[in-house]
């Protein structure tokens, strides 16, 4: 990866996948929603890690951000499916 | 089905993170994780829907138990991941971690060289299942293992990479007239696919024995192949009960009487009671003194 590009790509990804999980909502395809959240998850984790260099808080942020997303994808899945 | 993928994926990866916590902390690496996935999990069961966590905890917690115990490369650790798989597809009534567990013990068999055993196992096991269906017809666990398992055998076997052998070929042959009679016969969906199955692994098996260039059996196969979807589509062309092949389009006649049964069954004005009038009959019960 480019040192000077990884930003730009991480908030390129942020923004498509925010549009991802907009246009999932707006059109209830839960689908779109879960590719949004999973993307958002990978380009913020990328940018995370390519500025922590701790092993511990590497591991620790991985963890945290995944069960968010899990979290937020049960919470989506069951306002689809009540 | 791709939700609860995507949810099983990611959960699978927290729990890959957690054990590297844990060995990052000095924490027992396969306790922590164990208790902590069996916690979540039960409290994810008891909470609401099944999602996917749910089985990813259950089974991630139990392969990390397994990964942090002490080990020296012995092909019995097979059956402690297929004891981990009944375990969790127990708990979670999961077809699939059911499936798994048996495709581990047919390469358990393999892993120990009883190459041979392992497929006749796998067909065995496979046949089992597909008349276990004929009791329980819809269940999804004996459905994928009467599928499953014959591949699964046949790849224990084939793994010696040996020519072909008739034994093997009538074998699975007979596997196959088992399956398809069972599925016709009871009209279940599964052991027809099995039987699908086994005659594909016959027809493989049976290639060393046609003295043709690869070329020719290719063509031949699938000459072969559509001469039979031909057959089986012209048989059952008209066909409108048991085994069809287009969907039932119920008639338009039949349609409006369903129609006209449900608005006339629609009560339009209150009910009134019933007026009782004693002494109009003598019944005693069930015909047993019936006087009108």
């Amino acid at each position: 990866m480019n040192r000077h590009t990884v930003g730009a790509g991480a908030a390129i990804a942020i923004v498509l996948a925010a549009a991802a999980i907009f246009y999932g909502f707006r059109a209830r395809r839960e689908l779109f929603v879960f590719y949004g959240y999973v993307y958002g998850l990978i380009a913020i984790d990328a940018l995370m890690l390519w500025n922590v260099h701790d092993e511990l808080a590497i591991v620790l942020l991985l963890l945290v951000s995944t069960i968010a997303v899990i979290v937020a994808m049960v919470i989506t899945h069951r306002r689809f499916h009540p | 089905m791709i939700a609860d993928i995507i949810f099983f994926v990611l959960t699978w990866f927290a729990v890959l993170a957690l054990v590297a916590l844990c060995r990052l902390l000095g924490l027992p690496q396969g306790w922590t994780p164990l208790i902590l996935c069996l916690v979540t999990a039960e409290i994810l069961l008891r909470r609401g829907r099944k999602t996917g966590v749910e089985a990813a905890l259950w089974i991630g917690g139990l392969i990390a138990f397994i990964f942090s115990l002490p080990h020296n490369g012995r092909p019995e650790a097979i059956l402690v991941f297929a004891a981990a798989f009944v375990l969790a597809g127990w708990r979670l009534r999961n077809s699939l971690f059911g499936t798994v567990a048996v495709v581990l013990g047919i390469a358990y068999l393999a892993q120990k060289h009883w190459r041979f055993e392992a497929m006749l196992m796998g067909v065995v096991i496979g046949i089992i299942a597909a008349l276990v269906m004929t009791a329980v017809k819809r269940d999804s666990l004996f459905a994928l293992v009467a599928i499953v398992s014959p591949i699964a055998g046949y790849v224990a076997y084939h793994s010696l990479r040996e020519p072909s052998r008739a034994g093997v070929v009538i074998l699975f042959a007979a596997a196959a007239a088992i399956d398809l009679a069972i599925g016709v016969y009871c009209r279940i969906r599964a052991p027809l696919i099995a039987g699908a199955v086994c005659v594909a692994i016959a027809a493989i098996e049976v290639q060393d024995f046609i003295a043709l260039p690869l070329e020719a059996r290719l063509i031949l196969a699938g000459a072969l192949m559509l001469a039979t979807a031909a057959a089986i589509m012209r048989a059952l062309r008209h066909r409108t009960t048991g085994i069809v092949v287009t969907p039932s389009k119920p008639h338009e006649l039949q349609q409006i009487v369903q129609l006209a049964v449900t608005l006339q069954s629609t009560p339009t004005q209150p009910a009134e009671p019933a007026s009782l009038e004693p002494g109009g009959g003598g019944f005693g019960g069930a015909g047993a003194s019936g006087q009108y």
